[in-house]
């Protein structure tokens, strides 16, 4: 199942959410990495934690998982503070997979039984279980082969197994895909809605890309800072800072789902309307990475080439880099247009008034969400 | 997780085991009966020990009597001092001073004679200070007039005690690039001053021993200055009550007794032809040997005002 | 060469060393991981202490062994003094800090993931003794070698609380001490040879075992 579950929603339900981080800074030999005053994992949900390279995303996931103590701050596991007595319940409801993940002296199969330790079950049920994790990850032809012979791909695959051999109801993965060569990504992406299964999911990755196709929600992690929460559509939409903007490439990010595929594809955006775009792409929910600057106003339908038309009402104008305006625009969902001042006086529209958005097939990318 | 065992390995560690077999304990038959205190510490030194006498006559005396004898061979001085310090119950030593100290000090209950060996001056064959024959002093002070090379033990031992009584005798205080101080016992001290052909003072049984590979000769010998007595003294129980009295007296007794003092005579004759040692005790004074009153080389009778029960 | 002294002696010297050693891996191993592995007060005092522990002169644990076990000394109603079991506690002693102070640095030395995954992963203590002894098993065997080595080959303790007391507590450092005394350098050459011989032996086992394991 998707899971795509609208952030707004989210909040109205408020039961004691997972987890939750309260004003938390941690790192190692005292130097903070990562500061957050609040952090809230949804039970079902799939939080992606993005950011770019040695932004204290990995130690925020460390201190998910009590792996990291804080320096200060607390961690609540569903409303109740972590403690020593609380901690072994915990562990064994957690997974969690490591950026380099060890996998000890032993064969494939052992490693992962490894992963069940810690719930007491008989030697016979390990071998079983484990079996079965090896099966999900595609892995089972390798579960006599000794550790050390297998390939970075293999690792990865086998280090993931263990992870969910034991049926952890919170995922933590770190990086799962990095380091790994296309086709092998592609391969892990498609592994992850057959172990995810209803659970929850934290993940840590720099790739905007990975990010979209798995997240219902972002936490974007920036200089040390967790600086902004919220789905794709909403941070992308409304930035917390120029830095995420920056990070974010300034691009906006609607949800739609791909009604027809092909050449060119046909996607139903969530907020109405339909776009064109061009190269083939699954069926199923997915984003749109739509660039400001290549959204042009118009007040009529324009002629020309093949274009999408969206109808949308703008909301506001502000400056923007190189003298040029942002134009916000609200199309059913966020959307933007980064246009230049003497286009805008043309177009001679007002905040409040309707226009058509028009974003070239060409010109905007597609994210299949996994499902 | 199956061990990744090396046969090889494991063959080797089965190997060592089987090598161990049962740990050292001394082999030999389980005497009759055990006393209730069977350990009996004896102090002597290293040159009573290594003539060998203790390792022919302790297994007998196990035997006999049940008790477990630990020969702790230190030199003279550390002996006196376990026996001072309760640490030891009975002692063998061969320094009539300090045993006389000893004894005034109330720290040891008896002290019997119980043999005595004898010292050789022995040199190179050339022998430059023309010393054969002469009493000991008067061939010490010759040594030191011409400087010949001469080897000391200086390990305050009971060798090195009669070596200083002797310089002492002969008024000369020895030092100088010929006095040889080696710090050591006396095997290698022999062998050092074989391999400088110096002269150095040695007891009888250590010279036997080393006598083969020897190219010395005895140049002096035989005279009463040299002899080398031995006292057994067993230390004072009511001082020290950590101090096994029964077996300490078991022994000194049995060390002085007839039958043994027979086995002291001949001790090393079937090796070296002569002798080792010579017993004393049937010809010891009145305060060295056992009686039914109270024993000991105290010579001031007054101490028997402090009853000690009858041994 | 009186072959049975010197089989006797040499199995005492296994023996005594060879306990000692096991000891000192029981007690050295566990205190390496709480001092690698913890956060206590007073963790880097300790660690100090053994590394300081490892220089610790023979002689000098003989000595204070002694004390402790000398009739008048607060241990001497054990009635320990001039037996085997005294030079197997002094030679614990010597053994414990360098098997403790190596393993330490093969714990350290071991990647921050191990840690980690450990932490995750949660087995039980018996399971996690032997998956991080399997890790840093290379450095683990270094320090087995380092004390078995170390004790084998001292004689200040040996002399000072076994007393050399022949056919009782004599072994192979304390009886090549002797024979040297006693000027019989070929004896005493016999004893070394097999000394060398035994160590070479253990050695030589434990680093098939360390060798074999490398990835």
């Amino acid at each position: 199942m998707g899971g795509s579950i609208p952030g707004g929603m989210l909040t109205a339900l408020a039961t004691e959410p997972l987890l939750r981080l309260e004003e938390v800074s941690a790192g190692y030999d005292y130097h903070p990495a990562i500061e957050a005053d609040r952090m809230e994992v949804v039970e079902g949900e799939r939080l992606v934690l993005l950011g770019p390279n040695g932004a204290g995303k990995t130690t925020l996931l460390m201190v998910l998982g009590a792996l990291l103590p804080p320096f200060r701050g607390r961690l609540f596991y569903r409303g109740a503070p972590l403690t020593r007595s609380t901690l072994p319940a915990f562990r064994r409801r957690v997974g969690i997979l490591l950026q380099e993940p060890h996998l000890f002296r032993g064969t494939a199969l052992t490693n992962v039984a490894l992963g069940l330790a810690r719930l007491g079950l008989s030697r016979a049920r390990r071998r079983e279980a484990a079996s079965a994790a090896l099966q999900l990850a595609r892995a089972d032809h390798l579960a006599n082969r000794p550790a050390h012979r297998l390939s970075v791909g293999e690792r990865r695959r086998v280090a993931l197994a263990r992870t969910v051999a034991s049926s952890p109801e919170l995922l933590l993965l770190d990086e799962p895909l990095a380091g790994v060569d296309p086709p092998s990504r592609r391969d892990l992406l498609s592994l992850l809605p057959r172990v995810l299964d209803g659970k929850t999911l934290v993940m840590v990755t720099q790739s905007l890309e990975e990010a979209l196709a798995v997240a219902d929600r972002l936490a974007l992690v920036i200089g040390g800072r967790l600086v902004q929460v919220g789905t794709p559509e909403e941070v992308s939409a409304s930035p917390a800072s120029q830095e995420v903007e920056r990070f974010l490439g300034g691009e906006v990010f609607l949800p739609g789902r791909v009604v027809r595929a092909g050449e060119l594809s046909l996607v139903a955006l969530a907020g109405g309307g339909e776009v064109r775009v061009a190269g083939p792409a699954a069926p199923g929910p997915c984003y749109l990475r739509v660039r400001p600057e290549t959204v042009s106003l118009h007040r009529e339908p324009p002629r020309g080439s093949e274009r999408n038309l969206i109808a949308a009402r703008v909301v506001g104008v502000r400056e923007a880099d190189r003298g040029c305006l942002a134009v916000d625009l609200d199309a059913g969902a966020p959307l933007r247009a980064l246009v230049t001042r003497e286009a805008l006086t043309d177009l001679g529209v007002r905040p409040g008034e309707r226009v058509l958005a028009a974003i070239k097939a060409t010109a905007v990318a597609l994210v299949s969400r996994v499902r | 997780m199956r061990f990744r065992g090396n046969r090889v390995v494991l063959l080797g560690f089965a190997a060592l085991l089987a090598f161990l077999g049962l740990d050292g304990c001394r082999p030999g038959s389980p005497p009759a009966a055990r006393p209730p205190r069977p350990d009996v510490i004896l102090a002597t030194t290293t040159s009573t020990q290594d003539t060998g006498l203790l390792d022919y006559l302790l297994p007998m005396f196990e035997k006999e009597t049940g008790y477990r004898v630990k020969t702790v061979a230190v030199g003279t001085g550390e002996a006196l001092a376990y026996g001072s310090r309760g640490e030891a119950d009975v002692l063998l030593v061969h320094a009539p001073q300090a045993e006389q100290e000893f004894l005034k000090k109330g720290l040891g209950e008896v002290g019997w004679l119980v043999m005595h060996n004898d010292f050789l001056l022995v040199g190179p064959a050339s022998d430059p200070a023309r010393v054969r024959g002469l009493p000991p002093s008067h061939a010490l002070a010759a040594i030191s007039k011409v400087r010949a090379t001469f080897v000391s033990r200086a390990d305050n031992s009971g060798t090195h005690k009669k070596e200083e009584e002797l310089w002492a005798r002969a008024g000369v205080s020895p030092g100088g690039p010929w006095y040889l101080r080696t710090g050591q016992g006396m095997g290698e001290t022999l062998r050092i001053a074989e391999e400088k052909q110096g002269y150095t003072l040695t007891d009888r049984g250590t010279y036997l021993a080393t006598k083969s590979s020897l190219t010395l000769v005895p140049l002096v010998e035989g005279f009463p200055e040299l002899y080398n007595v031995y006292h057994v003294i067993v230390v004072n129980a009511s001082r020290f009550p950590t101090v096994n009295r029964e077996g300490a007296m078991a022994f000194a007794r049995w060390l002085v007794s007839p039958h043994v003092q027979r086995l002291i005579g001949e001790f090393g004759r079937d090796r070296y032809g002569e002798p080792l040692f010579h017993p004393d005790a049937a010809s010891a004074p009145a305060g060295e040997r056992p009686s039914e009153g109270r024993g000991g080389m105290s010579p001031e009778p007054s101490s028997e005002e402090n009853s000690r029960p009858a041994p | 060469m009186d072959y049975r002294l010197l089989l006797e002696v040499s199995r005492r010297s296994l023996a005594v060393s060879g306990l000692a050693t096991l000891i000192s891996l029981a007690l050295g191993l566990p205190l390496a991981l709480a001092l690698a592995a913890g956060r206590w007060p007073g963790r880097r005092v300790v660690a100090a202490l053994v590394n300081a522990g490892m220089g610790l002169p023979p002689t000098v644990v003989g000595l204070t062994v002694a004390f402790l076990l000398f009739r008048g000394g607060p241990l001497g109603f054990l009635g320990l003094l001039y037996t085997n079991p005294a030079m197997v506690i002094a030679q614990v002693v010597i053994a414990t800090p360098v098997v403790a102070g190596v393993s330490m640095a093969a714990f350290q030395q071991l990647p921050r993931t191990v840690w980690m995954e450990l932490a995750a992963l949660a087995p039980p203590w018996h399971l996690r003794a032997l998956l991080l002894a399997r890790e840093a098993l290379a450095g683990l065997l270094a320090a087995t070698i380092a004390g078995f080595g170390a004790v084998i080959s001292e004689v200040g303790a040996s002399l000072m609380v076994g007393g050399n007391i022949h056919g009782q507590t004599q072994v192979l450092t304390t009886a090549t001490v002797e024979a040297v005394r006693k000027g019989e350098f070929g004896v005493a050459l016999g004893f070394s040879a097999v000394l060398l011989g035994l160590i070479f032996v253990v050695a030589a086992l434990l680093t098939l075992l360390q060798q074999r394991n490398r990835r």
